[in-house]
């Protein structure tokens, strides 16, 4: 496979590392009441996507970036990479707001 | 007590080669220093880059260079190195002076073993290990990209165009010369 | 005619495309052979009359010859000796060079006369499925009788035994567009991409590029098709832009435009120079023409396997290439009017044709003189022993020949259109499947693979393929404007497969020995699916992967159960397209070049007196220095603990991994990814951190220094460098941007020593330059700082203790790490100072009860390791609160504790489990299980770490570690994990 880096262009998925759902982005509240259950969900419970999937990958063998990457999971075709960063900082500003 | 000064050994002993109509060295004698930006600093420390070693912050995956051994390569998008004749001093002691607060900084000197691959079949030595298009159009003179041959993390630069140079962690050089000396005998 | 008695063979009727100034030689079974420069192994043996060349697999029928090209079923032959031999190479693929020794292959006793063809005999028993039928019982013969004999009759070929001498390689190419196939179709192509500046690569497997242009008599552009070959393939190669890949497969679509090739570079010179015999390319691309041509496939009629029945068109490549005549009597059975050019080619040539018989009720297409020509009959047997000599008619009319060719027809090579699941479909027109819509994203098909069956649709269609993909890549050159000019052909076909009422067995498989008799009975015994059919039957699943069988095996099995071809549908197509050696796909990564190596700073020092390493992930790390006189290792590790803890011991640390982390929020980074605190950390000081995944569980740990206000150095275990690092920079982007700090690792920066015991210090203040004051009261356990050794070389100080002894690592940039090694043992001569290796860093840490990576196995938690007061209770962090799980704090957990067997001559296990004395050996009674063991010359004993239920709370009682596998059954104490300096006044000193 290949993939798209929004900096560097495209990169063969061999230097990447998959992690997974992009759902581990939204790290729960430590702090609020149902912290255990909250966090029981954000780190086992995933949808099995047959289809587009956002999920992260690690450039580890280039810029050490995270990479948000939304793949077909049934023909893995790429429609979209982001940085994770930037991503982060959205969920962070759409939640302040 | 009997002297026991330190004498720095290169990781590949000076390692020089002819492969026919190609060279092959370990270039040593280099600075290395990470310069990572401060949050929210970018411009400043650019602006800074500028004014104190004449090259402004590198775009990731290309280099600035003035002269043949002062560039800075753009590794990442807060992340560069600067890459420097040697001072035989401590280079970051030295450019923490320049640029204050601005960046935080970090002696890469002793992390890297360069090789230095210079003439006409470098390209089609690279083809063997380097997973990156290294035509001209595609990775000319001043790119520079991460990418990983023979399973060791290698930073390729190529500052003109019939150069390349290959950074290897050190620990594993002795691997990575193995890695490029074969390519070339087995063209 | 005089200068063919000069030609090589008795079967050589002209030069065909060969060069015939360069004559060869070439054994064949010991005997030797003439033949001419461009020859295959193929045509060599044709031209000099040997049509019989192997057995086959299962009955071991004499087997031919039977096609021109990479889909040979039969023509498997030996190459080379000792060492260097390789089975199973296609006698068609082999291109000759003077010397060449090749060999028959799966049969006993000489070709002529196999002891196996007893098989034959005994068809009626090994028919489809007769694996599961007949070798069930009784039970035990299977092991001893039916493998071994099964094992010593089967396979093809043999292998040498021996390692492989030879080099391969492999390799990055990119391109604007991939062409796959050099023929008609792929060149027409390839011009045009060319021409308009495209970067382009075209692979093509043979050695003379031109495909089907080399073997028929066509003209192109006023050219014969080969000249008008060779002129295209001059003007490729001339161009920068075109890189033009000969004796080059794609064998595999990826996903994205990356296909697989293997190159082959020497296998074709009789001087092999140095360097890589193979080279297996990753190809990107980003379009790829697929002009793969197509393959001739045969029809099922009875004994239609013998030496001498060859397909049709490939009776013709040896004609027109190769100058040879496979039979002196050749007889042409067709359902297609291509079948016809075979005759006219022959008769052309100069030999004779006995006989065409088409199976179509239709006037004769073509006259061809001398051949007596039977419309709609059929060839129902054939006759001869160890080749043909004659064929019977389906009006029962016998003719005589010794070379039969056939034809059903031309099957599209789809396969790499199907190699991400896509599916091809059935065009009746052609009565053949051709490429469906779904194809690999930016594949793009072109002639007889996509269904363009005469040449001039091949050339055409190879244009205005290429014309579509530079508009898609946006070339600004515009392309030829008309594809290349032939004059169009017949091409009618009507299908047939199966000739009814047949004597004798109808094959379909040759190379699997699959015949329709295995189809019906297949189907009978109700496997309806082709997939089905495929394994049991294994039609298809020889080394050839069914290339001139897999669509006719289709077509029997249609008229079966009486559904169209299309309904009955395909198996699925996977890559490789052709083999590829195994040692291709290893290439160079054989023996120590498998993965890279690393190796420490003091590596060479370690070298020269007397390391003996282990590699532990690549690290190659010194395991125990022996001196002379010691024999085992353990009078080594034993000396080696001894001395670090009576007097002092130095190891190379430089392994575990150092990252750098800066940043005005270096401190808050770093209370969320430890369990414990700190961001209250002095500067100058260093603290044991313990990490935890987010489910709660131990991850990692190690010391954390303080170099700065802003500027941490964290150390992590060696095992844990680069998944530590990751998940940092996981932490660092994804969950918390908004933190200023940066990461990056300094384990290759600096060479770090452990120097350890009560003469530590001592030997330091040798090392370290005034006025740096390094006494317990300037410098106590748990500081560190950065200052200066040997005369002004940088340097990093830490006093932390992983054996317990008074300890400080000292590092130094890795370019004087050799040196510094040599120069602590020099400032430590005078306390019989000993470098030490990871056996007595082991032993030391064990007695420490310091926990490691056999302790930190992701299944323990920080109260397993007796750190769960380090989870700090004010703060959030990575698996604080799933930490807090009920299940992670029952009260029957277990704990780590020390252990020492009663009778202390025992030797401990790690692995043993623990069970209560008496208790039987069961998992109910499993109380937990022993980590890590080691003989302490401390105690004189061997001594263990583990993990017991309630183990703080049960010291002094003894239970037993149990080996059951071993039948090894140890009481053993209970004791403190600490075995050394409980109190901790040592490392305190």
């Amino acid at each position: 496979m290949l993939i798209d880096h929004p900096l560097l262009g495209l990169r063969d998925a061999a230097e990447f590392v998959y992690l997974g759902d992009a759902a581990l982005l939204n790290r729960p509240d430590a702090s609020s009441a149902d912290a255990l259950d909250s966090f029981h969900d954000y780190l086992h419970l995933r949808d099995n996507v047959a289809g587009e999937h956002r999920e992260l990958w690690y450039h580890e063998q280039g810029d050490r970036s995270w990479l948000v990457i939304t793949r077909n999971t049934l023909t893995h075709a790429i429609t979209a990479v982001e940085l994770a960063r930037d991503v982060a900082m959205n969920l962070r500003e759409g939640a302040n707001s | 007590m009997a002297d026991l000064s330190l004498e720095p050994e290169s990781a590949l002993g000076g390692y020089t080669q002819n492969f026919g109509d190609t060279h092959l060295r370990e270039v040593t004698g280099l600075d290395i220093v990470s310069i990572a930006v401060s949050s929210g600093a970018r411009d400043a420390l650019s602006t800074l880059l500028q004014e104190k070693i004449g090259l402004p912050w590198p775009a990731t995956g290309t280099i600035e260079r003035a002269g043949d051994e002062a560039a800075l390569l753009g590794l990442q998008a807060d992340q560069c190195f600067r890459v420097s004749a040697s001072q035989q001093q401590n280079p970051v002691t030295e450019l923490a002076c320049l640029v204050g607060d601005a960046a935080y900084l970090t002696d890469q000197s002793d992390s890297w073993v360069v090789l230095e691959l210079d003439g006409a079949s470098s390209v089609s030595a690279l083809e063997r290990i380097c997973p990156i298009d290294l035509s001209d159009n595609e990775f000319g003179a001043l790119n520079v990209a991460r990418t990983s041959m023979e399973h060791i993390s290698v930073i390729i630069e190529r500052p003109d165009t019939h150069r390349f140079r290959l950074y290897s962690p050190r620990s594993s050089a002795h691997s990575f010369l193995h890695a490029v000396t074969t390519s070339l005998h087995n063209l | 005619m005089s200068d063919r008695l000069a030609l090589p063979g008795s079967h050589r009727i002209g030069h065909g495309l060969l060069s015939s100034e360069q004559s060869l030689t070439f054994t064949f079974n010991g005997r030797p052979y003439r033949a001419m420069a461009g020859d295959t192994l193929a045509s060599a043996l044709l031209a000099n009359g040997q049509q019989l060349v192997g057995r086959s697999f299962k009955y071991h029928r004499p087997r031919g010859i039977f096609t021109a090209g990479s889909e040979e079923p039969n023509a498997l032959v030996e190459l080379g000796t000792g060492a260097y031999r390789e089975p199973n190479t296609r006698a068609t693929m082999v291109e000759l060079f003077d010397g060449i020794q090749a060999s028959s292959q799966n049969h006993k006793g000489p070709l002529s006369f196999d002891v196996m063809a007893i098989n034959d005999r005994l068809s009626s028993f090994l028919s489809a499925g007769f694996y599961y039928k007949t070798f069930m019982w009784p039970k035990a013969f299977w092991e001893k009788l039916y493998e071994p004999v099964i094992r010593a009759a089967a396979g093809l070929g043999s292998l040498s035994g021996e390692p492989d001498p030879e080099t391969y390689d492999k390799g990055f190419l990119h391109c604007d567009v991939l062409i796959i196939g050099a023929g008609a179709a792929g060149l027409s192509a390839a011009l045009s991409a060319g021409r308009a500046g495209q970067r382009v690569i075209i692979a093509d497997e043979d050695f003379l590029p031109g495909g089907r242009l080399n073997m028929e008599t066509f003209i192109v552009d006023g050219l014969t098709g080969a000249q008008w070959a060779a002129n295209a393939v001059a003007e490729l190669r001339a161009m920068p832009r075109v890189r033009f890949m000969t004796r080059t497969t794609v064998y595999g679509c990826y996903d994205h435009g990356i296909y697989g090739a293997l190159e082959r570079r020497t296998d074709h010179l009789a001087d092999k120079p140095a360097g890589a015999r193979q080279v297996l390319w990753r190809i990107y691309s980003k379009h790829a023409i697929l002009a793969a041509g197509a393959t001739e496939r045969s029809i099922a009629f009875g004994d239609n396997d013998r030496p001498g029945i060859m397909l049709a068109g490939s009776v013709r490549a040896y004609v027109n290439r190769f100058g040879v005549s496979p039979g002196r009597q050749t007889a042409v059975f067709t359902n297609n009017d291509d079948g016809w050019r075979t005759a006219m080619d022959l008769v052309q040539a100069g030999a004779s044709v006995s006989a065409v018989i088409d199976s179509r009720n239709i006037p004769a297409p073509f006259p061809v003189p001398g051949a007596q020509i039977f419309m709609g009959s059929f060839v129902t047997g054939t006759q001869g022993r160890l080749g043909l000599h004659s064929i019977t008619l389906s009006s029962g009319q016998t003719v005589y020949c010794d070379c039969l060719a056939v034809t059903g027809g031309w099957s599209p090579n789809v396969h790499l259109t199907c190699h991400q699941r896509g599916r091809p479909v059935w065009r009746e027109d052609i009565a053949a499947f051709v490429p469906g819509q779904d194809l690999p994203g930016n594949m793009h098909v072109a002639g007889a693979a996509n269904g363009s069956m005469t040449l001039t649709q091949a050339l055409t269609s190879g244009h205005a393929v290429a014309t579509h993909v530079l508009k898609e890549l946006g070339a600004t050159t515009a392309p030829a404007s008309s594809a290349p000019q032939a004059d169009e052909e017949h091409s009618g076909i009507s299908a047939l497969w199966q000739v009814p009422d047949c004597q004798g067995r109808s094959w379909v498989d040759l190379q699997n020995d699959v015949t329709t008799k295995d189809i019906a009975l297949s189907f009978q015994e109700g496997f309806r699916s082709v997939e089905h059919l495929k394994r049991y039957t294994t039609l298809g699943m020889a080394t050839d992967q069914g290339k001139t069988s897999n669509v006719l095996g289709l077509g029997v099995m249609a008229s079966l159960n009486g559904k169209s071809i299309e309904q009955t549908g395909t198996t699925i197509f996977r890559p490789p397209y052709t083999p590829v050696p195994i040692g291709a796909f290893a290439g160079r990564s054989r023996g120590k070049h498998f993965r890279p190596t690393r190796l420490t700073p003091s590596h060479q020092w370690a070298e020269s007196h007397g390391a003996t390493f282990v590699e532990t992930g690549m690290w190659m790390r010194a395991q125990w220095y022996a001196k002379s006189g010691e024999t085992h290792w353990r009078q080594s590790v034993d000396r080696e603990v001894t001395q670090t803890r009576s007097s002092v011991g130095i190891c190379d640390v430089t392994t575990l991994g150092k990252i750098d982390i800066q940043g005005a929020d270096a401190g808050a980074f770093l209370d969320k990814v430890y369990a414990n605190m700190f961001s209250t950390l002095a500067v100058g000081k260093v603290r044991y951190g313990l990490m935890l995944r987010e489910d709660g569980f131990v991850m990692d740990d190690g010391t954390t220094a303080r170099l700065g206000d802003r500027h941490f150095v964290m150390t992590t275990t060696t095992a844990n460098a680069v998944s530590v690092f990751r998940h940092l920079e996981f932490c660092r982007q994804c969950l918390w941007p908004e933190l200023d700090v940066h990461l990056i690792s300094a384990t290759e920066q600096w060479a770090q020593f452990a120097v350890a015991g009560p003469n530590a210090r001592r030997l330091l203040e040798n090392i370290v330059d005034a006025p740096f004051d390094i006494s317990n009261e300037a410098f106590p356990f748990m500081a560190c700082a950065e200052l200066s050794v040997c005369q002004g070389k940088p340097a990093r100080l830490f006093r932390i203790s992983f054996s317990g002894e008074l300890a400080y690592e000292v590092a130094v940039p890795a370019r004087y790490g050799n040196a510094l090694m040599a120069a602590l043992m020099k400032a430590g001569e005078a306390f019989g100072a000993a470098p030490y290796g990871t056996e007595a860093l082991g032993v030391m840490r064990i007695e420490k009860g310091h926990a490691a990576g056999n302790e930190l196995n992701g299944q323990t938690t920080a109260a397993n390791l007796g750190l769960g007061r380090m989870v700090s209770q004010k703060k959030d962090c990575i698996g604080a609160v799933l930490s807090r799980r009920s299940q992670m704090n029952k009260d029957n957990a277990i704990e780590l504790v020390g252990f020492i067997p009663e009778d202390a001559s025992v030797s401990l296990r790690a692995g043993a489990h623990f069970i209560d004395r008496d208790a039987e050996a069961t998992l109910d009674n499993d109380q937990g299980w022993m980590t890590s063991v080691a003989f302490s010359p401390d105690r004189n004993s061997s001594i263990g770490l583990g993990f017991i239920e309630n183990g703080s709370q049960r010291i002094g009682e003894t239970v037993v570690a149990a080996d059951p596998l071993r039948n090894e059954f140890i009481p053993v104490k209970i004791v403190s994990p600490h075995f050394v300096d409980p109190d901790g006044e040592r490392l305190r000193g």
